[in-house]
């Protein structure tokens, strides 16, 4: 056995040195301009992390204007509008265009290095989320300049934010553009679920994988399940405002409490989608600080699972004050105790695990923030007890107790974890370490400032201050409570200014860094260059670093998996989603223009309609469609053959069916649209228990006649059988003469479905319901509304599929392209089904 | 190290539902709980408010019992539930883990389902107590 080179290894070496070239070549960064078409997931994490952090700063900065107007009593430096505006822009900031987005970036930054892939497994799927986010983003916040910001709160409660009480485009800003935004969260969500589940190394099972992957797991789910809900709130609300579908007006049988029910089913999971992924990055922070790893790796599994589903029970917490019964509260406040459970479990695992430290625990700067958060978010976490006790939140709701609490669980837990990985991390895209002077200094400043100027803010809540107010009387006694709260937000800010210094001063994009610092476990220091890590390692252990010293050395001589090219593109191996074992090597798109055009024309498209160009978001809209041709066009490469990774495993290069990753993609697709309806049907029915008075067929015109949902559901069926026989009649490889059938079929299936839209559409207008009447009629058309959207969808897939028939893309071998289609079109005919019966079978039932 | 097909795929997406009964039977009961109880003491089925209540009572006392039940039954007969959603048994070199995870998982749930459905033995079903 050679020494060096040792034979169980899945290659031999010493590797050929133009495979390296070869590497650098294919995944090598585009330069000047090109640099926009992007998708190198340190590059794209790099900015996504960078553009997240400028909107933590502007909203910081309105931070620090609203503390100035309330340092003393009766001041008016700020209008009282315009305070309004920026606390609006401040909340929905933090929670849209910061805390998730950064999250999302550190997700596509870190999970390919840590996961030892080439890539995240839709690389321009993460570029566009990115573009789509920061062009809305700058759009949303710069409203603030020209006095269109919206004024409703972060949460934006109707009534206030109906058109009665907020004319303008200032509320349609926040819908349409946080309602965007939310899409590019998903297709963020997509990218990290299946790119954990199948782009893992072989070997990493889910017992061995890291916990900041089951972190980011987690997170992307509840991002499936929870955005919808909002997502459908946004949708609803700009109706009514824009067409006078009466949703949320009690007047016309709505009800402005669907609008919290919906906001909440999404908020409460939203404080976790944001605490998950930094508890996960500390836990993978504290064994590398202890050198000792992590104390029950299963419970933390398990925490994070738990808190991630119990957290969906607690929605009903931010409403205990709105008259809903008292045993309905007890529900939700036992929820609310019951998830304090895993998040105690996490706190002490990672107190074990620093007490249980080889050596003492490393206090520097990562470890300081760490600290610094176990401090914060403990007594977050015991003020969210507290007002989880449903007489104790009577008294403290809407006051600054609340806004002190939301700040002890958010800054503390997620900041401060931010914090320390952006010093611990650094170093893994960076020539140079962040500074540990200059850290400290960021970490005590903010620290104390933190402390300072949201502590007293507990004592000002159960004073009786309340939130949202512009200023207060002096003789109310607030006056040193606040001025204290300013201060320490003003030293605060100095830490973080100072941090921003220590980047401007360090931060120097590029490899070429100290290799392992720290002295982690984990894989993502491993050495890395533009392509990851040279080879793929064989994973044995949850720290392969610890457990086998030579194994950076083995990777970088390309000794492990796949230590080159094969096929001569981006290409990265897919995995079993339990075992890790090796499937397929997926072909990967490269740097493209075709999704930063999608980015740039959906935002277009919602930005333009909310200022009502209406025309202009049409053309936009259109563009974007045509972007996402040419993007999809350009993927679904052919089979190039079963390709050699090393260690006797040979795999294919393409793969069709529950294998495939984009199989696996479209299921979270319609997990996505399955929650939106869901939170529809959740809708209708809350609606009719609100006002059954103005049901059909007593309220309203009655049903139309059977037929036509039978039609309706006919339609459906059919089509749904068409596509699946087209998929019988798929063409061979090669074979010279296209079946028209086939697309003929699939163009029949597309137009039955728009059929079955239209019919049912058509049956209510007939009987002269109109959307606008009351709350029963709206809902009637918004379910026609959803699946017609979905149908849309379809439709365009279906030609896209026909396309690539026509154009001999598309056969039985090469068939991702029409699997997607026909999984979105039986999702959408079931759809259709539970709709219709729905809409005609209920208020029979009842009637 | 060999290949897995398209069935090992399915397999894996059913161990992932597996780890999750718990939770997953929950979500259901906090759904049937809540949903029941907000309408039956929304529409006040009842003249006699009493046999309303007593129906909120039962629902929840019922559903709880159920939910309990069935997540007890799934972490203690692992290998019959893991092969009605998954086809087949884990892998063996999972198993450990998986059926640990699930187990707390089902402990956990277990714990807040209990603690929920308590509310009904304590509080009125429909009263805003204020």
């Amino acid at each position: 056995m050679n020494q060096q080179y040792p034979a169980e290894l899945p290659n031999k070496g010493p590797r050929p040195k133009e495979e390296v070239e070869e590497l650098e070549r294919i995944w090598a960064t585009p330069k000047g301009f090109k640099l926009l078409t992007v998708v190198n997931n340190t590059v794209v994490g790099t900015i996504y992390i960078g553009a997240a952090f400028l909107f933590f700063v502007l909203a910081g900065i309105l931070a620090l204007l609203m503390r100035t107007q309330l340092a003393v009593a009766d001041n008016n430096f700020l209008s009282q509008d315009l305070y309004n505006q920026i606390f609006t822009v401040h909340g929905t900031t933090m929670m849209f265009l910061f805390a998730v987005p950064i999250v999302e970036a550190l997700g596509v930054m870190l999970l390919p290095q840590m996961l030892a892939a080439r890539d995240l497994p839709f690389p321009r799927l993460s570029a566009f989320a990115m573009w789509a986010y920061i062009i809305g983003g700058l759009v949303f916040f710069s409203t603030i300049f020209y006095d269109m910001a919206p004024k409703g709160g972060w949460f934006m409660y109707p009534p206030l934010t109906l058109t009665e009480y907020s004319p303008g485009n200032n509320a349609d800003f926040w819908l349409l553009g946080i309602g965007f935004i939310e899409i590019s969260a998903i297709a963020g969500a997509i990218e990290i679920i299946v790119g954990v589940l199948r782009t893992r190394p072989p070997g990493m099972t889910l017992a061995k994988m890291p916990i900041f992957a089951w972190a980011m797991l987690i997170f992307a789910a509840m991002i499936v399940f929870a955005f919808p809900a909002v997502i459908l709130a946004t949708m609803l609300l700009e109706l009514e405002r824009s067409f006078g579908w009466p949703f949320f007006t009690a007047a016309l049988g709505g009800d402005a409490l669907l609008w919290q029910h919906l906001f909440w089913f999404f908020g409460h999971p939203e404080v976790y989608i944001i605490f998950l992924p930094a508890a996960g990055l500390v836990s993978m922070m504290i064994p590398t600080l202890a050198q000792t790893p992590l104390i029950g790796y299963r419970l933390i599994v398990v925490a994070l699972i738990a808190t991630g589903f119990f957290s969906f029970g607690l929605w009903v917490h931010h409403m205990f004050t709105t008259g809903i019964p008292g045993l309905s509260l007890a529900f939700f406040s036992a929820a609310s105790m019951a998830v304090a459970i895993p998040s105690g479990i996490q706190v002490f695992s990672w107190i074990a695990t620093i007490a249980a430290g080889k050596r003492p625990f490393r206090i520097n700067v990562p470890s300081l923030f760490i600290l610094g958060f176990l401090f914060i978010f403990v007594l977050g976490g015991l003020t969210g007890v507290m007002v989880a006790v449903v007489p104790f939140d009577f008294q403290a709701h809407d006051t600054y107790f609340i806004v002190a609490h939301l700040h002890y669980v958010l800054v503390g837990g997620m900041v401060f974890p931010l914090f320390a990985t952006f010093y611990y991390w650094a170093p893994m895209v960076s020539r140079k370490m962040l500074s540990e002077r200059l850290g400290r200094w960021a970490f005590w400043l903010m620290f104390i400032g933190f402390n300072t100027a949201f502590f007293p803010m507990h004592i000002t809540g159960l004073a009786g201050m309340p939130r949202r107010v512009w200023t207060y009387s002096g003789y109310l006694g607030w006056d040193l409570l606040n001025s204290i709260s300013t201060a320490g937000a003003f030293i605060m800010a100095t830490g973080v200014l100072i941090f921003i210094i220590d980047l401007i001063r360090n931060f120097r994009f590029g490899g070429g860094g100290p290799e392992n610092p720290w002295n982690a476990g984990t894989l993502e220091f491993l050495p890395n260059d533009v392509y990851s890590t040279r080879s793929v390692p064989h994973v044995t252990s949850r720290e392969p670093l610890w457990d086998q010293p030579d194994l950076a050395q083995q990777v970088r001589e390309g000794l492990h998996y796949l230590p080159n090219a094969p096929t001569g593109g981006r290409e990265t191996i897919i995995t079993s989603v339990i075992e890790a074992k090796p499937q397929y090597l997926m072909q990967m798109a490269g740097s493209s223009w075709t999704h930063v055009a999608a980015a740039v024309f959906t935002a277009g498209f919602f930005l333009l309609l909310t200022i009502k160009a209406v025309a202009i978001a049409l053309i936009s809209g259109v563009l974007a469609i045509v972007s996402f041709i040419v993007w999809g066009w350009q993927l679904d490469k052919p089979d190039q053959g079963e390709v050699d990774i090393g260690g006797g495993i040979r795999l294919p290069t393409y793969m069709t069916g529950p294998s495939s990753h984009s199989w696996w993609a479209m299921v979270i697709v319609m997990l996505v649209a399955a929650s939106l309806f869901v939170s529809y049907i959740f809708s209708y029915l809350y609606l009719w228990i609100v006002s059954p008075e103005v049901w059909a067929p007593a309220g309203s015109p009655a049903l139309p006649p059977l037929t036509y949902p039978v039609n309706s559901a006919i339609l459906l069926v059919f089509g749904s059988v068409l596509v699946y026989r087209a998929g019988k009649r798929l063409p061979a490889a090669g074979q010279l003469h296209l079946p028209l059938l086939t697309p003929a079929m699939l163009i029949l299936a597309a137009a039955f479905l728009a059929g079955s839209v239209g019919v049912e559409v058509l049956g209510h207008l007939r009987t002269g319901l109109d959307p606008s009447a009351n709350s029963y009629s709206a809902m009637v058309y918004m379910g026609s509304f959803l699946t017609g959207q979905a149908a849309f969808a379809t439709i365009i897939l279906c030609a896209f599929a026909c396309g690539r028939l026509v154009s001999k893309r598309l056969y039985q071998k090469r068939s991702v392209t029409f699997d997607n289609a026909a999984l979105l079109y039986w999702y959408t005919a079931g759809q259709g089904l539970c709709g219709l019966v729905l809409i005609h079978g209920f208020p029979r039932v009842i009637g | 190290m060999r290949r897995m097909g398209p069935r090992s795929n399915l397999q894996g997406m059913g161990t992932l539902v597996f780890i999750l009964v718990g939770p997953i039977v929950w979500s259901v009961h906090l759904t049937v709980i809540y949903g029941s109880q907000s309408l039956l003491c929304a529409l006040n089925l009842s003249e006699d408010r009493s046999a309303g209540n007593a129906a909120v009572v039962t629902i929840i006392l019922f559903a709880t019992a159920v939910c309990i039940a069935a997540v007890g039954f799934s972490a203690v007969r692992i290998r019959f539930v893991h092969a009605l959603i998954a086809r087949g048994d884990p892998p063996a070199d999972q198993m450990g883990f998986i059926v640990t995870i699930m187990r707390i998982l089902a402990g956990l749930s277990i714990l807040a389902m209990f603690y929920v459905g308590l509310g009904a033995v304590i509080l009125p079903a429909c009263d805003q107590l204020r």
